[in-house]
């Protein structure tokens, strides 16, 4: 079992510049077996808030449950949680076979063949088996990971917390370690917290993502809900690499007037953003996949081809007009040459209009989950 | 020394490139600066160690140093045999035995103590640190009047001591241990705060995590981690202890009856109260002995370095 509830949750801190509010009213529920990834950018408050549910910091106000106990006051170490730390925090002075018994010997009453064999099995399990007896400064980083981990699995806990365990290594290595750590979550189904700043890893790793900005839940999701249907600026930008394009626009008679352009939009989708608009002040989002230049009769949109990049598979086009400038990703085949004007529709499935003062996605589809000011989201 | 011939060298470029082939040159400039560091070490180290040498296989003269005999190892054997000699000995021992734990102890104990940011913890690192500033002469000379007769200290202490305790056979060196930890251990304690502080406090949570309560802790992390500063804490103080000289010479004069005689205090009376030159650079090659010997001692048991 490990069903996580976090109820209200504040973390505030004293310094000389007054309160810190490092997380802001939290409310969020972990299912037994889920994945979730926090993420955010730095000071987001995302560590902060798994440390609290790991207990290596006080929680301000607010209840973290894990199953039906109250663990606000429990010791780490008798909240059935393990975790994983950004550097490893592996202890220098003993063997990796020391470092993983370590934690067992001194929680549990396992006798010494048990500790040794359950040591053994999650290191084979690990790919570390033969480095039972080496110390970590002996090690490389990949495998520092591995015995990092391996620390935390043989623990059998309820809840796994993960605190950027991937960002100290190289990014092939990165890249597997990410599908080790999935299958070893799949294997185990032991409910997964996990705080990055990779909006990649999020993408590809959870079952659902809670974006964090300011200490505030901007949204929670699954890794399709939050791209296709972001409820701000704030998550449209943070999710999708290379990242949405933005521009300042405003809605007249279906037609938005950008700077340097302007683009009829159906209807309905006019309608949508005038009835929920507060202002007249707004911002077109399009994500560079969804602009598309098989132009076939829509209204379109021109501009020069300042840079080309190759990316084997994709092209990234660098497009300007005027002040404006578009990222637009095209098929690795499709040819351009460098100073022609590209001309491109705007899918209007795609588009996203957002407030431009509160940022907030005024086209979003309803049913999902959101909250702007983060005040309080339950998914 | 060759660091002379370099500089001349050095004028003309090409004939020292002539000269000279590519390692010597590297070896020649390596020399020129060094050769700041070696004049001094020469001359106020090296010169003194081997002259102090030889001064201790002769029966020197101290008005004409030429008429000194040639006695081999005499004065080293007549140390053996001098009750004075084994009397500074074991007050040395003594006074090093309680000195080093007491001080290792102590700057240990307020290293981990004042590791913590808390309010206040600055200033008491400042003031725990501050004594060690102080010369011997202050120390000594303050500590001395504390414990007179009528000291503040001897006072306070009443209770506990009937007079000076400096003039006690029983308090004296205990007195001079107080006096010395007193004056070190701030500087013992700067060393393993350092220490203390460079251990990566992402350790202490996953031993948090692991269940390790505060003991564990210490023993699995602060004290592993600290071991190389603790080594150097009990080597440096001890090779510092055994010479030991003005906490006794401005406090006890070596009282009472020799009580408080330590090695150097009875090398100092030797060269300058009777000129027994030559035997007293025996007692003072016997204390490099001792020195390098405890220093191995040390490393051996506390060292065994396995990393």
């Amino acid at each position: 079992m490990g069903r996580i509830t976090i109820d209200n949750v504040r973390k505030e801190y004293d310094s000389d510049a007054g309160t810190i509010r490092a997380v802001d009213d939290v409310s969020l529920n972990v299912q037994d077996g889920e994945f979730l990834t926090i993420v955010g950018p730095s000071g987001s408050g995302k560590s902060t808030l798994l440390r609290m549910i790991a207990g290596l910091e006080d929680i301000t106000g607010g209840e973290i449950r894990i199953d039906d106990t109250v663990v606000n006051n429990i010791a780490p170490q008798n909240r059935g949680v393990a975790m994983v730390f950004q550097n490893y925090a592996l202890y220098p002075h003993m063997s990796v076979r020391q470092n993983m018994s370590y934690g067992l010997k001194l929680t549990t009453d396992l006798g010494d063949d048990e500790i040794r064999r359950r040591v053994e099995d999650t290191a084979e399990m690990m790919g570390i088996g033969d480095l039972l007896d080496k110390k970590p400064n002996n090690l490389s980083g990949g495998q520092q990971q591995r015995v990092a981990t391996g620390r935390a699995i043989v623990r059998q806990p309820d809840v796994f917390l993960f605190d950027e365990p991937l960002s100290n290594l190289d990014a092939k290595l990165r890249l597997h370690m990410r599908t080790e750590l999935q299958r070893i979550q799949e294997e185990l189904e032991t409910t997964s917290v996990y705080v990055t700043h990779d909006q990649t890893e999020a993408m590809t790793m959870s079952d659902r993502i809670v974006i964090l900005n300011d200490g505030t839940i901007q949204q929670v999701g699954t890794p399709a809900e939050v791209y296709a249907d972001p409820v701000n600026k704030f998550v449209a930008d943070f999710i999708g690499s290379p990242s949405m394009n933005f521009f300042d626009v405003s809605l007249d008679d279906g037609v938005l007037y950008g700077d340097d352009f302007e683009y009829a939009i159906p209807s309905d989708l006019a309608n949508v953003v005038r009835q929920n608009a507060r202002s007249d002040d707004l911002v077109l989002g399009i994500r560079p996949e969804h602009v598309t230049v098989d132009t076939d009769g829509a209204d379109t949109v021109a501009a020069t081809l300042d840079v080309l990049e190759h990316e084997g598979s994709d092209n990234y086009l660098y497009l300007s007009e005027g002040d404006t400038e578009w990222t637009v990703r095209v098929d690795g085949n499709t040819r351009f040459e460098w100073g022609e004007t590209v001309e491109f529709s705007l899918p209007p499935e795609h588009l996203h209009v957002f407030d431009a003062e509160t940022g907030e996605n005024l086209v979003v589809d309803e049913g999902v989950t959101a909250d702007v000011d983060g005040s309080s989201v339950t998914a | 020394m060759s660091n002379v011939e370099a500089t001349t060298d050095n004028r003309t470029a090409s004939r020292w490139e002539q000269l000279f082939d590519r390692s010597t040159r590297e070896l020649l400039v390596g020399l020129l600066f060094a050769a700041p560091y070696l004049v001094l070490f020469s001359v106020f180290l090296l010169y003194p160690l081997l002259k102090g040498l030889y001064m201790s296989l002769h029966e020197w003269n101290f008005l004409e140093p030429s008429k000194s005999t040639y006695v081999g190892l005499e004065n080293y054997a007549r140390l053996l045999e001098d009750p004075a000699f084994w009397n500074a000995l074991w007050n040395t021992l003594e006074f090093v035995g309680m000195t080093v734990p007491l001080i290792v102890g102590v700057s240990l104990v307020l290293a981990l103590g004042l590791n913590k940011e808390l309010k206040g913890s600055r200033l008491l690192q400042f003031v725990y640190f501050s004594p060690y500033v102080l010369t011997v002469s202050v120390v000594g000379i303050v500590w001395a009047q504390m414990f007179a007769q009528g000291g503040v200290g001897t006072q306070y202490f009443g209770w506990l001591f009937s007079g000076s305790p400096l003039n006690s056979k029983f308090w004296a060196m205990p007195v001079i241990v107080v006096t010395t930890v007193w004056w070190q251990a701030g500087f013992y304690f700067a060393v393993l705060l350092a220490a203390r502080q460079n251990v990566p406090e992402r350790l202490y949570e996953a031993a948090r995590l692991d269940g390790a309560g505060p003991w564990r802790m210490f023993r699995d992390i602060t004290l592993p981690h600290m071991k190389n500063a603790l080594l150097f804490v009990v080597i440096a103080s001890t090779i510092f202890q055994f010479q030991v000289f003005g906490q006794p010479y401005l406090m006890t004069k070596g009282g009472p009856v020799g009580n408080t005689e330590t090695l150097v205090y009875y090398l100092y009376e030797l060269g300058f109260q009777t000129r027994e030159l030559g035997f007293g650079a025996a007692v003072g090659y016997t204390l490099l002995l001792i020195l390098v010997g405890v220093s191995v001692l040390n490393y051996v048991l506390v060292g065994g370095n396995d990393e």
